[in-house]
């Protein structure tokens, strides 16, 4: 081959290096449409687990190993009993409304967050003291329940993060601390044309165009039928007379996994540990021929999957001799199917989230996790069910949302997220 | 009742009987009329109603026939042909086609028999139905009902199956409606007809199970034929009963393919049309009836009064007659049988007046022979001492005047006696010729007998006479009646004394007095011979006896007593058995 064509081959290859790099190269700008009910219907974004990381955030973050990194906070000391802690708060943040934010203006919610720890002021240091160790400080600062917020005039409340929340919209931060967000906007609907739609697992079959991809996250919600009245024999005939599997494979298309407890596979590592096969025998036996009155349930009202996951439950505990009475949630019940989101990826944060969740008291943290998490499910009558992850139907157009959702915490990174236009 | 009342009332029953029969005869022929015409047009409405359900039917299988044909059911069958076909992604198929063709129950089985997806029932996915698979050639089925589990409870579908070949066995597609409220509103009916279905779900009646525009009291009257029909599955026609003129209910089981009773069919078909005419039919012969009833009273009332004027002018006729006016003659106005009858009575009575003035004239010869015959008699006896007392005072003043003083002293004392005898006859006479008005006051007639009995008793138990007892049986609740006392006591004395005469062998007198209604009775009973009837007849006759020495007046002097009382006497008796006087007086 002659110099000039080598030469011109490199020329080439340098040509379609740029050209697909600056295809792949983030861009700022667009309105990213959003369309999940539940988020256009009624619940806030500030309220919602799955985006209120973009309005507040967290002293403190989990990496993907879970270990606990500075993100409004710069640093932290403690003592050696680990009663007293020291944490300095990143310079250059801003609240929504361009006010900094100090030590002053987070002692609020931080105390909010830690009820049975004193916080108090240490010039720009907030120190945390309790007369017991902490040694999980870190752990609690990364909970949803712990973002800094800033209470405002008309006592409403103002975050830090990249996203602040109109009407059914989220605008960009242009003072972000970090980075501005690639999307100027993230408006949220509940149907219609959009770029990214939340699948539902259950109700009326819905036509995706073609060009979509379905992107599903790791199962972060635990769908659970609570029980806390029932009688424990009851609750385990109950229990071995669903069908979880069928519920996983059919209702969910096999997108969701069946539930034997509390926290996921994924994240415990011994949800395995707890898995009991239907078994249909057995829960007549221990009815021991006991003739019961109809059990009263309540699922959530607009939650399609909920409602066909209670149906089935219904169906399988007929086989067992135990009639369910469902309705929407409205008015008390003997039995309510629940969907709990969970809140942390760390299997200790997790359970606690879930045991507040259920209003259930979770053992002491040194109880061996299988133990704590085991103790919950029977002293709290629960019968878990089905982990649900999210789905999404996404437009190509859409980038950076693999990358942006590597973390599996179950929150929607959007300010990693851009649009092609 | 009067002859002019029974004939009134005769005629008016016949009328009223012949206008009522002709009435009712003609009601209810044209009753059964219209029962008829309204039997063929129930027949009608039910096969009417009976076609619009197979039309129903016929519609549910078009549509499950169009989805066993739809794209989705034949992406399934394909799927299903595959190995280890995974039939999840469908599981929400049945309850959009069920939408899509408007059908209430729609179940995708495959060919296992598990439930792929199914529309009144989402959860029951994977769940067998064992009855689809046990038949293959579900087209010749056709419709059919079927009881369908549902979450909430037992419901009936209108159900047809269609079967798809996949290459693993069938693909099953049952579909139908729901047999609810809004089914039963979509059949076309007939004006007049309701339907009402009970659906067959529970062992026991149930008015839940019940669909129909019907109010609680109609479905609590029907509820006991639905109960006949679930006992004994057959057709059956009942007249709904009141508030419901005239309605009938044609209850129809309906089966399933097992022939289960499933459901019973009430087609209601209004009767009121029929009930009106039936109601005018039954007025207008109310009317008829009442018009001929009183058509006839006053025919009657025509009728008998001229019927019965002859009649009633001879019945007046006879009674003056009765009462002694002898000279009364019957009018005859007519030649017919009452004419005849009236001259007829006439010439009667004629003969009777002459019969009787004959038998007068004989009875007063016979009186007058009997009273010669009783005054020879009885002054033949003291005659007879008068005559040989005079001849022997003859004899002696000419065979021996020595003794005539002596003789005729005695004579003398013989003849004064006859002489009393003879006056005492003669009294005795006189005595019943003055019998006197009787002097009425207040009598008690118990004290009066025992006062003439106290007089008897001494007699019958006087030693050396005959052994007479006496007896009495008094009436304590007897009142006192106006009477004369003297003549009763007369009266009752010779009645006794006859009882005494009658018993020479000695026996026994019986006194009873009873208290009659308006009456006070005296009975006087003997235990003699008795008599004979023939002299029972005569016995009060005036100067009758049946003794050696009797007058014959006793007896006719108590009659006479006992008829100025305005009384009656009677006798009863028979030979060798005694006698009984009995007295009834005005109490």
């Amino acid at each position: 081959m002659k110099p000039r064509a080598w030469r011109s081959l490199a020329l080439s290859s340098v040509l379609c290096a740029a050209l697909l790099a600056a295809a792949t190269r983030p861009r700022y700008g667009g309105t990213l449409r959003l369309q999940m009910p539940e988020l256009a219907e009624g619940i806030e974004p500030s309220q919602h687990g799955a985006v209120v990381h973009l309005i507040f955030e967290t002293l403190i973050r989990l990496d993907d190993r879970l270990q606990p990194r500075a993100h409004l906070a710069s640093g932290w000391q403690h003592d050696s009993s680990f009663k007293s802690w020291r944490i300095s708060l990143r310079p250059g943040v801003t609240f929504h409304d361009g006010s900094p934010l100090t030590a002053a203006s987070a002692l609020e919610s931080i105390a909010a967050a830690l009820p049975g720890a004193t916080v108090s002021l240490e010039r720009q240091i907030i120190v945390v003291q309790s007369e017991s160790p902490i040694p999980e400080l870190l752990r609690d600062l990364a909970q949803t329940h712990a973002a800094v917020w800033k209470r405002t005039a008309e006592g409403g409340r103002l975050g830090t993060g990249p996203f602040q929340s109109n009407p059914g919209t989220l605008v960009a931060n242009e003072a972000y601390w970090a980075a501005r967000p690639y999307l100027d906007a993230v408006s949220m609907s509940a149907a219609g044309s959009a770029d990214v739609i939340a699948v539902p697992f259950a109700g009326p079959r819905r036509v995706m165009p073609e060009r979509l991809r379905i992107w599903s996250s790791a199962p972060h919600e635990l769908l659970a039928i609570h029980a806390p009245e029932l009688d424990p024999v009851i609750a385990q005939a109950l229990s071995l007379s669903i069908d979880r599997p069928s519920m996983a494979n059919v209702l969910m298309q096999r997108r969701g996994a069946p539930a034997w407890s509390l926290i996921p596979q994924w994240i415990s590592g011994r949800a395995f540990l707890f898995e009991t096969p239907r078994d249909l025998d057995r829960a007549r036996q221990l009815l021991g021929g006991m003739r019961l009155a109809p059990i009263s349930m309540t699922y959530p009202a607009s939650d399609a999957l909920a409602r066909a996951v209670a149906e089935r439950a219904a169906v399988n505990a007929r086989d067992a001799g135990i009639s369910l009475q469902l309705s929407a949630q409205t008015g008390s019940a003997q039995l309510r199917l629940v969907r709990l989101r969970l809140t942390a990826i760390d299997p200790d944060a997790a359970l606690a989230g879930v045991a507040g969740m259920l209003g259930v008291a979770a053992p002491s943290s040194s109880v061996e996790l299988y133990e704590r998490e085991r103790a919950i499910v029977h002293t709290g009558r629960v019968i878990p069910l089905l982990f649900v992850p999210d789905v999404f139907a996404i437009d190509p157009r859409v980038r950076g949302w693999d990358a942006a959702h590597r973390s599996r915490d179950g929150r929607l990174h959007l300010e990693d997220v851009w649009i092609e236009p | 009742m009067s002859f002019r009342s029974k004939v009134l009332i005769s005629i008016t029953a016949t009328v009223f009987i012949t206008v009522w029969a002709v009435a009712w005869a003609v009601s209810m022929s044209i009753e059964r009329a219209f029962e008829r015409r309204d039997a063929e047009r129930t027949g009608t409405l039910i096969a009417q109603f009976r076609r619009e359900f197979a039309r129903r039917g016929s519609e549910v299988a078009a549509r499950v026939d169009a989805i066993a044909r739809s794209s989705t059911v034949a992406k399934l069958a394909a799927h299903l042909g595959e190995p280890r076909a995974e039939t999840s992604p469908f599981v929400n198929e049945a309850q959009t086609l069920a939408e899509e063709h408007s059908l209430d129950f729609l179940s995708l089985v495959g060919p296992d028999g598990a439930i792929i997806s199914s529309a009144q029932w989402p959860a029951r996915f994977g769940y067998l139905e064992e009855w689809l698979i046990k038949a293959s050639e579900w087209r010749q089925e056709g419709v059919f009902l079927k009881r369908e589990d549902l979450a909430d409870g037992p419901a009936l579908g209108l159900i047809a199956v269609r079967t798809i070949p996949t290459g693993n066995g069938l693909l099953y597609v049952s579909g139908g409606e729901r047999m609810n409220q809004e089914f039963m509103d979509s059949l076309l009916l007939p004006q007049g007809m309701r339907v009402l279905l009970y659906r067959n779900l529970d062992p026991s009646f149930s008015s839940r199970h019940l669909i129909g525009r019907f109010t609680e009291d109609e479905v609590k009257r029907l509820a006991p034929m639905i109960e006949e029909v679930r006992r004994q599955p057959h057709e059956i026609m009942r007249s709904l009963p009141d508030p419901a003129p005239g309605e009938t209910a044609t209850l129809i089981p309906l089966q399933g393919r097992g022939q289960e009773l499933l459901a019973v069919l009430l087609v209601t078909n209004s009767g009121r049309d029929l009930a009106a005419i039936k109601a005018q039919v039954r007025r207008t012969a109310l009317l008829v009836t009442a018009a001929g009833v009183l058509f006839g009273i006053l025919l009657s009332f025509w009728t008998a009064s001229r019927v019965t004027k002859p009649i009633r002018r001879l019945a007046s006729t006879v009674r003056e007659v009765a009462k002694g006016e002898w000279s009364a003659r019957a009018a005859v106005d007519s030649k017919d049988e009452i004419g005849q009858l009236a001259e007829d009575f006439n010439r009667m009575t004629q003969q009777l007046i002459e019969n009787r003035e004959r038998m007068l004239q004989a009875e007063r010869v016979a009186a007058w022979r009997e009273l010669a015959r009783r005054l020879a008699h009885e002054l033949q006896n003291p005659l007879f001492p008068l005559q040989i007392t005079i001849e022997n005072l003859q004899r002696v003043r000419e065979s021996s005047p020595e003794q005539f003083e002596e003789v005729f002293a005695e004579s003398t004392a013989t003849l004064l006696a006859e002489l009393d005898h003879l006056k005492a006859i003669v009294g005795r006479f006189s005595d019943f010729a003055k019998m006197p008005a009787p002097q009425l006051e207040a009598v008690r007639i118990n004290d009066l007998v025992e006062e003439v009995m106290r007089l008897f008793e001494a007699q019958a138990q006087a030693p050396g006479s005959v052994r007479i007892e006496t007896a009495l049986d008094l009436d304590e609740g007897l009142r006192s009646i106006q009477a004369d006392p003297e003549q009763l006591r007369r009266a009752l004395r010779n009645l006794v004394l006859n009882a005494m005469d009658a018993m020479p062998g000695g026996g026994r007198v019986m006194v009873r007095t009873r208290a009659l209604p308006g009456k006070a009775a005296i009975e006087v009973s003997d235990t003699g011979q008795g008599l004979t009837r023939e002299e029972c007849d005569r016995l009060f006759t005036p100067y009758y006896t049946t003794k050696q020495h009797g007058t014959g007046l006793g007896l006719a002097i108590v009659q006479s007593v006992v008829s100025d009382h305005g009384g009656s006497i009677a006798v009863e008796s028979e030979p060798g058995k005694g006698a009984t006087f009995r007295i009834e007086l005005k109490a």
